[in-house]
C-alpha cells in the first residue's frame, strides 16, 4: 500500500468500519510509514476533541428567532451610527444638505447697482419667457383653426400648381380668341372668384360649415375645368 | 342755287349747249356707275360662294333612340324632337364661318366643332337648329351660348354650357338629365321617370323646375349664397328638411321614386308644380 491510498481510507480506519485484508494492510503500512502514522495521530486528536466539545455547538431551540434578534441589533446600531454622523456634520453623507443650509443661512450684502441689474434681469427674463409663451400659443391657435378648416380653405398644393400652370396657358392663347369669347372667359372666371372668395368669407366665420367648404370645392373644381377647356382652345 | 347765278353771265348760245353737256356727263356716270357694277359683281363674285357656305342644312337617316353628340365652340343650340326617323340639322355661321363636318356613325351622330377648328381660335358663333326623332338621347355642349332641347324623350339628355348661357329643357321625358352653366338660368320642364336622376347645377343663375304635381322625388336643393329656395307647391307635399340656416333642403315627395339634385351657388331654385 502506498501513502496516497493510506489517505483515501484512513477515514475508515478510524471510524473503525474497515475490515478484512484492507485493515491489515493499512495497519502494516502505518506501522511503517511514519509520515502516515502522524497523520493519523493528527486526524484521531481532531475527532477527539470535536467529540468532547459536542455539548457546545448544539443550535438553539429556535434558530430563527434567533437570527432575527441578530439582525435588528444590528440594525438599531447602524441607525444610532447613521444619526451620530448627521449631527456630527459628516461630508460624505450630507454634501447637498450642506450646501442648501449654507445657501440659505448665507447673509446676502448686495449693493444698489447689484441689485438693480439682478432686478433688471429678472423683468427680461419673465418678458422673454412671457413673449415666447404668447408667440408659441398664438401659432398654435392658427394650426388649430387652419386644421379645423380639414384644408378646405386652400386648394391642395397639386391643385395649386395645376391652376398656375393653366392659368399661364390661357394667357398665351387669350389673345387669339374671338372677342366675345374672351369676354365670356374673363366674366366668368371672375363669377368663380367671386364665389370661392364668398365661401372663403363664410368659413373665417363658420370654420365646420360643411355646405360653405363644398360650395369652394365646387367652385375651385369649375375654375380647373373652365381653364382646362379653355386652355386647349 | 349754283346754276342761277352763273346763267346770267354766260351768252344766250353758250347757255343754250348746257343741257347736251349735262345730259352727256349723266351718260358718263351712269355708264362709269354700270362698269362699277359690274366689276363689283364680277369681284364679289366667289364671296358670294363663300357666304353660301355660311349656311349648313343636311339631313341624316336616324333611328328612333339615336344619339346626338354635339360639341360646339360658340353660339346657340337648339334640338327640337319630331316625328320622324331623321336628323335634320341646320347651321348659320357667323364670320369668320367654322367649318365642321357631321359624322353618322353605328351609335349615333356625332357633330365636333370643337375638333373641327381646332387651330382657328377666332371662328364665330355656329348657331345650330336640330331636329331629332323624340326617342333620341342628346348629349349637348358648348363653350359660350344658349341650349334648348324640347320634346326629346330618349334615355338622356345632358346640356352643358362651359361659361354663360341659359339652358331650357322643355318637354323631356328622360331617366337621366344634366344641365350645367356658371352664368345663365336654368328651365327644367320635365315628367319624372321612375328611378330617374335629374341633376340641374349652376355657378351663377336661377334654377326653374317645372314638374307634375303628382311626381314623387328625393331632393337635394342647395342654396349657399341666397338661400332663397321656393318649394312652391312641394312644400305642402313632401316631408323636408331645412339644413343650415336653409341653405339646403333635403326631403322627399311621393314615394321618392326619381331624384333630383339642384344647385345654385349663388342664385335661387324655384319649385312649379304643374
Amino acid at each position: 500500500m502506498d501513502c496516497e491510498k493510506c489517505s483515501d481510507l484512513l477515514g475508515d480506519f478510524l471510524d473503525g468500519t474497515m475490515a478484512g485484508d484492507d485493515h491489515a494492510l493499512l495497519s502494516t503500512h502505518l506501522d511503517e510509514c511514519l509520515g502516515c502514522a502522524c497523520v493519523r495521530e493528527e486526524i484521531r486528536a481532531i475527532v477527539t476533541t470535536a467529540a468532547e466539545s459536542r455539548e457546545h455547538f448544539v443550535a438553539p431551540p429556535n434558530e430563527r428567532a434567533l437570527w432575527l434578534r441578530v439582525r435588528n441589533t444590528l440594525e438599531a446600531e447602524l441607525s444610532a451610527q447613521q444619526r451620530a454622523a448627521v449631527t456630527t456634520g459628516s461630508p460624505l453623507g450630507n454634501a447637498r444638505e450642506n450646501f442648501v443650509s449654507r445657501l440659505m443661512n448665507k447673509r446676502w450684502a448686495l449693493s444698489l447697482p447689484q441689485l438693480t441689474a439682478a432686478v433688471v434681469a429678472i423683468v427680461v427674463g419673465v418678458a422673454v419667457v412671457t413673449t415666447v409663451g404668447v408667440q408659441r400659443l398664438t401659432i398654435n391657435e392658427g394650426v388649430k383653426q387652419e386644421t379645423a378648416r380639414g384644408g378646405a380653405r386652400n386648394p391642395n398644393p397639386e391643385q395649386q400648381v395645376a391652376i398656375q400652370y393653366l392659368m399661364q396657358r390661357v394667357e398665351e392663347r387669350k389673345s387669339h380668341w374671338h372677342p366675345r369669347m374672351r369676354e365670356a372667359f374673363d366674366r366668368n372666371l371672375g363669377v368663380i372668384d367671386a364665389t370661392v372668395s364668398d365661401s372663403l368669407k363664410e368659413l373665417d366665420e363658420s370654420p365646420h360649415d360643411e355646405i360653405s367648404e363644398e360650395a369652394l370645392n365646387a367652385a375651385l373644381r369649375d375654375k380647373m375645368e373652365l381653364l382646362r377647356e379653355f386652355s386647349e382652345l | 342755287m349754283k346754276k342761277t347765278l352763273l346763267t346770267p353771265h354766260k351768252p344766250a348760245a353758250v347757255c343754250d349747249t348746257v343741257p347736251a353737256r349735262s345730259a352727256r356727263s349723266a351718260a358718263s356716270l351712269l355708264a362709269a356707275l354700270a362698269a362699277a357694277f359690274l366689276l363689283c359683281v364680277l369681284f364679289c363674285a366667289p364671296t358670294t360662294t363663300v357666304f353660301a357656305q355660311q349656311k349648313f342644312s343636311k339631313t341624316y337617316p336616324a333611328r328612333r333612340n339615336i344619339r346626338l353628340q354635339l360639341n360646339n365652340r360658340s353660339g346657340e343650340i337648339d334640338v327640337i324632337g319630331w316625328d320622324r326617323d331623321e336628323i335634320k340639322i341646320t347651321a348659320d355661321m357667323e364670320a369668320p364661318a367654322a367649318r365642321f363636318t357631321p359624322v353618322l356613325k353605328e351609335d349615333g351622330l356625332w357633330i365636333d366643332v370643337m375638333n373641327d377648328t381646332r387651330g382657328r381660335e377666332d371662328v364665330g358663333d355656329v348657331n345650330f337648329r336640330i331636329q331629332v326623332p323624340y326617342g333620341s338621347t342628346v348629349d349637348l355642349e358648348t363653350k359660350r351660348g344658349n341650349i334648348t332641347v324640347h320634346n326629346v324623350q330618349g334615355a338622356m339628355v345632358r346640356a352643358v354650357v362651359t361659361t354663360e348661357g341659359d339652358i331650357n329643357l322643355t318637354g323631356i321625358r328622360a331617366s337621366r338629365v344634366m344641365a350645367s352653366n356658371i352664368m345663365g338660368n336654368i328651365l327644367f320642364d320635365a315628367d319624372l321617370m321612375r328611378g330617374g336622376m335629374y341633376e340641374l347645377k349652376s355657378t351663377q343663375g336661377d334654377i326653374n323646375l317645372r314638374i307634375n304635381a303628382g311626381s314623387g322625388f328625393m331632393l337635394t336643393a342647395t342654396a349657399p349664397r341666397t338661400r332663397n329656395i321656393n318649394l312652391g307647391d312641394f312644400a305642402g307635399r313632401g316631408s323636408w328638411d331645412f339644413q343650415s340656416n336653409n341653405r339646403r333642403i333635403v326631403g322627399k315627395v311621393g314615394d321618392g321614386s326619381a331624384t333630383i339634385t339642384t344647385t345654385t351657388l349663388r342664385s335661387s331654385i324655384v319649385f312649379v308644380s304643374r
